[in-house]
């Protein structure tokens, strides 16, 4: 993947994944910011809450992060105040697919996975480019270790291909539980390899009963 | 070449033939004298040289202009008493030139007087050519000829059986395969007493796990033990793994057959007993200056060698262990020893199951001996 | 084209795991010229004895020559010690061949696999120039070697008899190359025991 595209941008590296289950969905993101061969923190939290069933996990360029956190986090109050209710993950997935786009050519240098629950509990995960072009998937991994969980996902998850099916019914035919631990293992192994990936992992699960974070160690080298 | 113009011309300026040839092929700058000797041979009586040939050798190398002149060393006539004036003028000229050792034995005092005298206008045309070369340094001139051993009319090759008969007169080796390692011994007279006996090592390692002595010449022995101690550290340097036995002595006997074949050099003097241990177990070659090789379970060389071997043929069995082998060869040593065997006045080297050679030390040779007695 | 991007050209995906007394290597079975399929029965594993393999990524062209070397060298050590090479002896030559092309190297990244003595399994990769890596788990090379990391990291336990080393390097290399543009068209993949060498074709995404 490319680094920094000029001096506006830098890549603070970091790994996410998502994976959605029937009435489950989990979304992971290491913990580790840092910038080439130095760590600036160990203990970053990619993850955002934007709505009750909704977060989002990026990395990349952390400074623009935190500008899409806050213009999402606008656009959601506002939204609150028009409609009274929480978004939706599908219509928040549409946000920020436009809030990317609409800085086509100054582009927030990150790439986000949303995750949580649709209007019908089910779980969801969209997956994007830093320039608003996203899908609905089972799963995705975004980031500098997602060549390497990619391919462990697709093995485990027996995606089948976006070519023959429509991706969003590609829901994970795990449980809550088996999901949290291929989370869990796709991130010890993808720390092994990759330097911007490791301290902490910490993992959001989404289902009926609320939000639940859990955190695990990961390698610190 | 031989021509009447040449000659006057020669006559009218004083010079003698030759130089003019010469001149000639200079100033033109390239081969004008065809390099087939035969066709335009000077006769005997002519001066200086059957003519050398200068050539442009712009047409071989781009830059260097080399110029060759050979000197027809064959026949034993008038001719070549002026080679040999002509070496001695090249000679004084700092050339680059070898001198066959039959030549240079018939370089006496009277030639040099005949070279002054003959050729202090050759030396004149020489200089002159020095100071017209931009390149002086790289006029080289080379002779033709072969000084590679040659078979005997009985099919033998002569300087292989003297080397032998030098390895044969060389102080005594021996060497043992025991069963767990392997062990070398050489007696170490020395010439005088005066000499520090502990400034003279005969056994010598040629990696750690392999150890060689020799009998004949010692300076002929490391020159060897050089090349083999390279080979070894090339094999090394390919592989990461030590060389095994085998291949070490291969290579050692494959110097030793180059230098009965090549021109220039003689056959080593010395024959060599090496001692290893790799993962074929613990193993003994001999090599001789033939460039052949054998494993043994026992053998020696160099003086008293058939007393040695008659020795080592009674005492030898398979199953020793590498301290009886040690105790049969200091006695095998003793047997054909003058004078008081010591820690001091042999060597002792020793390889076990631990691959790693080592030459004992006169003090545990001493206990050795002790425990012989 | 860049230098490093000759790595890309043909496409290619190399995989070695050790086992229980055993070792597997598998390899993807395209050739291609860039985005374009030329071939989809390309061997990129080439046996050098009954049990020493080697596998070798990058340029097709200089895999087939750096092979045909391997193959001259050995056939003399062959001769010459009148023994089979080991591995660990045959890493080191490999990789004193591709340093002797330091500055105009083959643009391959070999994979070695073989049993040693007691039927010690033996992998190593090394760079185009002959930088050797010796693991002791797996090795990957090729155009989806970052996948390959993933999978191994994630499928790889110690001590895999051969039939479990089988399906475990075969899910891998299969998962790996359907993530990579330049590599795939099923595979080879080769399990060597001490007393056996089975060859199995796999078949994937064709495409």
């Amino acid at each position: 993947m490319a680094l920094s595209r000029n001096w506006m941008y830098e890549n603070n590296g970091g790994t996410c994944v998502a994976i959605a289950g029937s009435d489950y969905c989990v979304i992971a993101a290491d913990t580790r910011l840092s910038v080439g061969y130095s760590i600036y923190t160990r203990d970053y939290s990619k993850i955002c809450k934007l709505a009750d069933k909704c977060v989002m996990a990026s990395s990349g360029f952390q400074g623009d992060l935190k500008a899409l956190q806050k213009n999402l986090a606008a656009k959601h109050l506002i939204y609150q105040h028009q409609h009274s209710k929480q978004m939706s993950c599908p219509a928040m997935a549409q946000l920020l697919s436009n809030t990317l786009y609409y800085k086509r050519f100054f582009p927030y240098y990150t790439f986000n996975i949303l995750g949580g629950l649709d209007s019908d509990g089910k779980g969801c995960v969209y997956t994007y480019d830093a320039v608003g072009s996203y899908e609905r998937v089972g799963y995705s991994a975004q980031g500098s270790g997602a060549g390497l969980i990619i391919p462990v996902l697709d093995n485990q998850l027996k995606s089948p291909s976006p070519l023959l099916l429509p991706a969003k019914d590609a829901v994970t035919p795990l449980s809550e539980v088996e999901a949290v631990d291929l989370v869990k293992d796709v991130f010890a192994s993808a720390t092994e390899r990759d330097i911007y990936t490791g301290d902490k992992v910490e993992i959001v699960v989404i289902n009926a009963s609320g939000i639940r974070q859990e955190l695990m160690e990961l390698r610190k080298d | 070449m031989n021509c009447d113009v040449l000659q006057e011309i020669a006559a009218a300026k004083g010079k003698t033939l030759a130089q003019v040839h010469i001149l000639i092929v200079w100033l033109k700058d390239q081969e004008v004298v065809s390099p087939n000797y035969a066709e335009i041979r000077l006769p005997s009586s002519s001066p200086l040289i059957n003519l050398a040939h200068l050539c442009n050798s712009a047409k071989r190398r781009r830059v260097e202009r080399v110029v060759r002149l050979r000197v027809d060393l064959e026949a034993e006539s008038p001719a070549s008493e002026q080679s040999r004036c002509i070496l001695l003028v090249l000679k004084r000229h700092r050339f680059a030139f070898t001198v066959p050792r039959s030549l240079a034995r018939s370089l006496r005092s009277e030639h040099r007087r005949w070279a002054t005298v003959y050729s202090h206008q050759l030396i004149l045309f020489l200089e002159h050519l020095v100071a017209l070369n931009p390149f002086p340094s790289i006029f080289s001139i080379l002779f033709c000829f072969n000084l590679s051993a040659a078979f005997s009319p009985s099919g033998k090759l002569v300087q292989i059986e003297h080397a032998l008969t030098a390895v044969g007169s060389g102080q005594t080796s021996l060497g043992i395969k025991a069963a767990n390692g392997v062990v070398i011994a050489t007696e170490k007279k020395l010439p005088s007493i005066l000499v520090d006996e502990t400034s003279v090592q005969k056994i010598q390692l040629m990696t750690t796990n392999i150890g060689v002595v020799y009998s004949g010449m010692g300076p002929d022995s490391r020159v060897l033990v050089r090349k083999s101690r390279k080979q070894a550290q090339q094999y090394f340097r390919l592989y990461k793994e030590s060389i095994p036995v085998t291949q070490l002595v291969r290579e050692t006997a494959a110097v030793m057959q180059e230098f009965t074949q090549s021109g220039g050099v003689r056959p080593f003097g010395v024959s060599l007993l090496v001692a290893g241990y790799d993962d074929n177990g613990p193993q003994l070659y001999q090599v001789d200056p033939s460039g052949s090789y054998f494993s043994w379970k026992a053998s020696a060389m160099g003086k008293n060698v058939s007393n040695a071997k008659t020795f080592l043929e009674k005492r030898y069995t398979d199953d020793m262990e590498l301290d009886d082998a040690v105790h049969t060869a200091i006695l095998t040593l003793k047997e054909g020893f003058q004078g008081q065997i010591s820690g001091k006045n042999i060597e002792i080297g020793i390889i076990g199951a631990d691959r790693k050679f080592r030459v004992l030390t006169p003090a545990e040779i001493d206990d050795y001996l002790a425990e012989v007695e | 084209m860049l230098p490093w991007q000759i790595f890309e050209y043909n496409g290619s995906a190399l995989v070695a795991m050790v086992g229980k007394n055993c070792f597997a290597i598998a390899s993807d079975r395209r050739l291609g010229v860039n985005l374009q399929t030329v071939a989809t029965d390309f061997q990129r594993i080439f046996k050098i004895h009954d049990k020493l393999y080697v596998g070798l990524s990058g340029l097709a062209t200089d895999a087939q020559t750096l092979y045909q070397r391997l193959i001259f060298r050995h056939k003399l050590y062959q001769l010459r010690e009148e023994r089979d090479i080991k591995p660990e002896t045959f890493a080191s030559l490999v990789s004193a061949l591709l340093y002797e092309k330091r500055f105009g190297p083959y643009f391959c990244q070999p994979v070695i696999a073989g049993l040693g003595d007691d039927d010690v399994p033996f992998i190593c990769t090394m760079d185009c120039i002959g930088a050797k890596e010796l693991a002791k788990d797996f090795v990957v090379s090729g155009t989806a070697s970052e996948s390959l990391y993933g999978v191994c990291e994630s499928m790889y336990k110690p001590n895999m008899d051969p039939e479990e080393q089988f399906e475990t390097i075969s899910q891998a290399l299969l998962s790996s190359v359907d993530r990579d543009c330049l590599s795939g068209w099923g595979g080879h993949v080769l399990l060597v025991t001490p007393s056996e060498v089975q060859e199995r074709t796999l078949k994937g995404r064709m495409d």
